[in-house]
């Protein structure tokens, strides 16, 4: 995907990142807050495995384009939902890149892990609290393909027009079989982990209980 | 148990990734590494078969490739040390830090120390071969053994400021004492000359090929004769010429000898394919040590309080003395084998290692902070180092069926993908590198439109073009050798154009970050109007490509 070090895209001047790391956590944070049904445990336990996937997107940076990433934002759209979903695909994004390169590309990668989201949403991964773990192993090695794309878009602009997309996507087709088998590894090996760790523990919500006063909440 | 057999099998598929060592591409490398402050520059002889050049390259921190030089081709293997000679003035001008390279073509240049641009050129003589002596930098110029003869030159230009003419030579430089000039031929004629009067001989007989050794007031030849060898004495007289040689300081010895080394006024070390021997110089004669009967017939180093050399052998490794500890063997650890001349050099703390093949390794691998191939190891095999990759991706490949299929019996088909799935994955990672090159190459045609110049050379179209739009000035050079990569041809059009390119290894391969000492943001490459998505390693070239370098 990214074959050629040193094409970047556009470069984005100081002012136009801020404002898409803005818009980008403003876009989150707006999911989030609308989500009315997630309580405040549900919103630590959310960001706690934002931070924990970042990390590891950091630390297995070096392996070509093996992307823990894309499993953990599918199963986190399949247990969680849409919304929480693509909130939690872009803080990850974003937290992640603050240590291995914010650019015009953030864009494209918080939105192409927000369709994987979307997809995990709409795809029946989670069959109560069971991880029907085959079929997700099939849609988290297909969806490396779309993400792919998604990101070579990014690249246009900086140098590369339209006419070089193809030859983009072509090259870049081992790294999207190094992502696919990189995800069935991480699901098969981590699937039903990353999934516990995302449905919440059955913790009584405070408001549901009469006669207690509630504190802060997220909704 | 199970994951005891997992974590076992993983160690197994991932130790061949473990790699200290530099593998110098292209012919052999049979001189050591010359050691500077902020680089090590380490030349190669070209392959036999011309396809490959002789080369000079300069490495610095973890081996990165900084400048490269190609000689004019030749089919004999480069002899002559590379020489860095300090700034300094004489009455023949001034000179900056360069570095002196001698080739066997019969050219001798200068280059720039840190940048390896050229600073001046001269032809020698050619009978066969020309230059494979080491030039030597003395007080009154550069003293230059050429195939016929010995030069001394300038060392700001490279003029001949004086000369004279000897027997046909062959790795013999010449030694300078109290300003007369030493040297040996293929005939076993010692030749002394002081500039300014006729060379005179004395006859030995044999061949002689390493500068004389001043002991003693005498000069000290090993004279390699048929099947064996001599060390012969000469003192030298009033006028600084040798006189005949001494009877009782001659010493017979094995066959091939190599270039002794003194270590003291009276000591010097000798060796050849019967071992390494101390001699002392007394008035009775040698007194004689055998250090080691190990073959050695390259050069002795004396350096760092050690005598050191190469064993050249089919598992020949390092031979180490420590002078302060009376000689005594020290043990380079070293799995390094095979054949070899040069011997180990100091690089910071540890000892730079080279065989014939072009391996080069750093043992200790850290060097120290003084070493310029420091701080980390030499890389990994994915650039320049010996490529373990197949061995890696086929046995992971081994073990992802034997694991998947196992699983897959016990269990069913997704324990079977469960258990090859890492495997697999380490495979392709592993073969990553290779898949991208093979991959490129079938990509599919697209028509784009011809790039070219109308101010070119019509000679061009048949050739190569390579093109560096700098900011100030746009240079192209055509009509070069096909080369087979971009890379390649890059560093072809740039030795050509007399401009610097630095290099730097990544994962998947190298990568020009400046040209001409312009780096900004970085460079990328076209070929005939396309940007191509692979690293210029990787990018084969047609023989009638227009390449063009600008800035990213």
């Amino acid at each position: 995907m990214f074959a050629s070090v040193g094409v970047h895209g556009p470069e984005l001047s100081p002012t136009a990142a801020l404002v898409l790391d803005v818009l980008l956590l403003g876009a989150a944070t707006l999911l989030l807050l609308q989500d009315k049904r997630m309580t405040r445990h549900q919103g630590v336990l959310l960001l706690s495995f934002v931070a924990v996937v970042a990390v590891l997107r950091v630390v297995m940076a070096s392996l070509p384009n093996v992307q823990p990433v894309t499993v953990a934002v599918l199963l986190a759209g399949a247990s969680l939902g849409a919304r929480r979903g693509v909130a939690f695909a872009i803080l990850v994004t974003m937290l992640s890149n603050a240590v291995l390169g914010d650019g015009y590309w953030t864009l494209f990668q918080a939105a192409g892990w927000s369709l994987i989201a979307v997809v995990g949403s709409r795809a029946n991964l989670v069959e109560g609290d069971r991880l029907l773990l085959g079929r997700a192993t099939m849609f988290a090695a297909v969806l490396a393909l779309p993400f792919g794309l998604i990101t070579n878009m990014s690249l246009i602009g900086g140098g590369v027009g339209l006419a070089q997309l193809p030859a983009l996507v072509w090259t870049g087709l081992p790294f999207d079989l190094s992502h696919a088998l990189g995800n069935v590894v991480v699901m098969l090996w981590a699937g039903p982990l990353m999934l516990r760790m995302l449905l919440p523990v059955d913790v009584p919500d405070a408001t549901a209980i009469q006669g207690v006063e509630a504190d802060v909440h997220l909704v | 148990m199970r994951s005891t057999l997992v974590v076992t099998l993983l160690a197994l598929v991932l130790l061949p990734c473990a790699s200290a060592s530099i593998t110098v591409s292209g012919g052999y490398v049979s001189t050591a590494p010359l050691v500077g402050e902020d680089q090590v520059l380490i030349r190669s002889s070209g392959t036999f078969d011309g396809t490959a050049p002789p080369m000079v390259r300069a490495y610095a921190e973890n081996g990165a490739v900084r400048w490269v030089i190609e000689g004019p081709p030749t089919a004999q293997p480069d002899m002559a040390d590379l020489v860095h000679v300090k700034a300094g003035e004489g009455p023949c001008g001034s000179w900056p830090d360069h570095l002196l390279i001698a080739w066997s073509s019969g050219l001798l240049e200068a280059r720039a120390w840190g940048t390896g641009l050229p600073l001046w050129q001269a032809n020698t003589t050619v009978e066969t071969w020309g230059l494979t002596a080491t030039p030597t930098m003395t007080d009154a110029g550069l003293l230059v053994t050429t195939r016929t003869g010995i030069e001394l030159r300038c060392p700001a230009d490279g003029t001949v400021l004086e000369a004279a003419e000897t027997g046909l030579g062959w790795r013999n430089p010449a030694s300078f004492v109290n300003g007369t000039a030493h040297v040996g031929d293929e005939n076993g004629r010692l030749w002394s000359w002081t500039p300014g009067s006729p060379a005179s001989f004395v006859d030995l007989g044999g061949a002689i090929r390493h500068a004389p050794v001043h002991v003693n007031d005498g000069l000290l030849v090993h004279v390699q004769v048929d099947r064996a060898s001599t060390v012969e004495w000469l003192p030298l007289g009033a006028d600084g010429q040798p006189q005949e040689a001494s009877q009782v300081h001659r010493f017979p010895s094995g066959a091939s000898p190599g270039m002794p080394v003194a270590l003291s006024e009276t000591l010097v070390a000798v060796a050849d394919f019967s071992g390494v021997h101390l001699l002392n110089w007394t008035a009775e004669g040698w007194n004689s040590t055998r250090l080691t009967s190990s073959s050695v017939q390259g050069p002795l180093r004396f350096e760092a309080g050690h005598v050191t050399a190469s064993e050249n052998g089919l598992n020949g490794g390092f031979l180490a003395f420590d002078v302060a500890e009376g000689f005594a063997g020290v043990t380079v650890p070293s799995n390094l084998r095979g054949y070899g001349t040069a011997p180990p050099v100091v690089c910071g703390e540890a000892w730079l290692l080279v065989k014939d093949d072009g391996v080069v390794v750093l043992e200790p691998e850290q060097g120290g902070p003084l070493c310029p191939l420091s701080p980390a190891s030499i890389p990994a095999p994915e650039g320049t180092s010996v490529d373990r990759s197949p061995a890696v991706w086929t046995l992971s490949l081994m073990v992802a069926f034997l694991a998947g299929s196992t699983a897959a019996y016990r269990r069913g088909p997704l324990h079977g993908l469960r258990w090859a799935s890492p495997f697999l994955l380490v495979a392709l990672v592993a073969m990553m590198p290779a898949l991208m090159g093979w991959w490129v190459e079938q990509v599919p045609e697209t028509q784009t439109e011809p790039v070219w110049d109308e101010t070119w050379p019509e000679a061009w179209r048949e050739s190569q073009v390579v093109v560096f739009e700098l900011p100030n000035e746009t240079l192209a050079v055509g009509g070069l050798d096909p080369r087979p990569s971009v890379l390649e041809s890059t560093l072809a059009a740039a030795d050509e154009l007399g401009v610097s390119i630095a290099l730097e290894a990544h994962s998947l391969g190298t990568w020009v970050t400046a040209v001409d000492g312009v780096a900004a943001d970085g460079w990328v490459y076209e070929v005939d109007g396309t940007r191509p998505m692979v690293g210029p390693e990787a990018f084969a070239l047609d023989q009638t490509s227009v390449l063009v370098w600008r800035l990213a």
